[in-house]
């Protein structure tokens, strides 16, 4: 995995700023910054390798073309993770439209290529992985994240794998923070159900 | 009962958590059921940290650069057409513009009346009744033949303005 530069808020701001004043350079500099976050999160809500790039490309395209109205009451990268929710929350709801016409059991043309397509997006999503089992196990909790709703979905995994605070989550979600741990308890409770039989399986061996 | 529900509450809640209060700790050590339910939370949590970040694919800076910079030049595009704006005025200002304009299409259409030739063709196709002392009476002739007529019996010259005509054509076809 490429290391990125880690850059202090005031170097982040200046960037900002330049970006404001149409400066693409320093935006580049900021998706270059951003961009594994951001694409983390959406390809964790929406689970389609290739949607999750289409997404998190047009949350910095959208950022840059309304950058004039961030003032910097929250954070760039909390203003960013908000633009990425609400077009992810637009795809997931086009997807549900879309899943109620045509059934995702429905037998796909030619065999087990749809099968095998879902498999290959799963070792895509699993993460940087270097053991076989690992890799299994991740796949696992992958999908069992993918089961989740929308909004338990959102707040574990900014929680969980994004490692936000409770306080940026209220602010991206726009919702209260009691609500977000409610939430994280809720998302936590289904996935120790879900994956009570895995994790056993994988202490065990 | 009561005890397992409220630990594990806080066990759930503060599952990444280092410490936990004491209270709930002495129950742990206490209750097996309670212990398994922490065991498995927190089996539950490492393995989502574990997924971690994914890279964005390779491509991913240049194709975002590619679409800010055609977005960038559609931007200046437009912000060089020459765009015409209604102009917006409050409500007060546009009844009294309003009323400019009645007035100055009013002294238009006289000042272009006051210009045309001395022949009935202003008047077009429209109809015009004959004044009942002229000739036959009620009957309904074009305007360009009754005009000329008209000038003839009340001794006017053809070099007459025609508003002074107006009046009358208007009473006329009334
Ligand atoms: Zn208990």
């Amino acid at each position: 995995m490429t290391t990125r530069v880690e850059l202090s808020p005031s170097q982040v701001q200046r960037l900002v700023e330049r970006a404001r004043s149409g400066d693409t350079l320093a935006f580049d500099e900021l998706v270059s910054l951003y961009m594994d976050k951001i694409y983390s999160y959406v390809a964790r809500m929406v689970g389609d390798p290739s949607e999750a790039e289409d997404i998190a490309q047009e949350t910095f395209v959208k950022a840059f073309r309304n950058i004039k109205s961030f003032r910097g009451a929250s954070s760039f990268q909390t203003w960013l993770y908000r633009i990425a929710s609400n077009l992810t929350i637009d795809a997931v709801r086009r997807r549900k439209r879309r899943e109620n016409t045509i059934s995702l059991d429905a037998p796909v043309e030619g065999g087990d290529a749809g099968q095998i397509t879902r498999e290959l997006e799963d070792v895509t999503l699993a993460g940087p992985s270097g053991r076989l089992e690992t890799a299994e196990l991740q796949r696992h909790v992958h999908r069992a994240i993918q089961e989740l709703s929308p909004k338990l979905r959102a707040v574990v995994v900014l929680y969980e794998l994004q490692g936000l605070s409770y306080e940026e989550i209220a602010e991206i979600l726009r919702c209260p923070l009691g609500t977000v741990k409610s939430r994280l308890f809720n998302a936590r409770m289904e996935l120790k159900e879900k994956l009570r039989d895995i994790l056993a399986e994988s202490d065990g061996g | 009962m009561k005890s397992c529900q409220r630990c594990q509450y806080e066990v759930g809640t503060r599952a990444r958590e280092a410490e936990l209060p004491a209270a709930v700790e002495a129950h742990l050590a206490s209750c097996p059921e309670c212990a398994q339910f922490a065991r498995d939370c927190a089996a539950t949590v490492a393995a989502l940290a574990a997924l971690g970040d994914l890279q964005a694919p390779q491509d991913f800076r240049v194709t975002v650069r590619e679409r800010v910079r055609r977005d960038c030049q559609v931007s200046k595009r437009l912000a060089g057409r020459e765009v015409w704006h209604m102009p917006v005025l409050p409500a007060r200002q546009a009844y009294v513009a309003a009323a400019a304009l009645a007035v100055l299409i009013v002294v238009l259409g006289i000042a272009i009346h006051s210009l045309m030739p001395a022949t009935g063709m202003a008047l077009g196709p429209a109809m015009v009744q004959q004044p009942a002392g002229a000739a036959g009476g009620g009957h309904t002739m074009p305007a360009s033949f009754v005009q000329p007529m008209l000038r003839q019996h009340q001794g006017m010259s053809s070099a007459s303005p025609w508003h002074h005509d107006a009046g009358y054509y208007v009473a006329i076809n009334d």
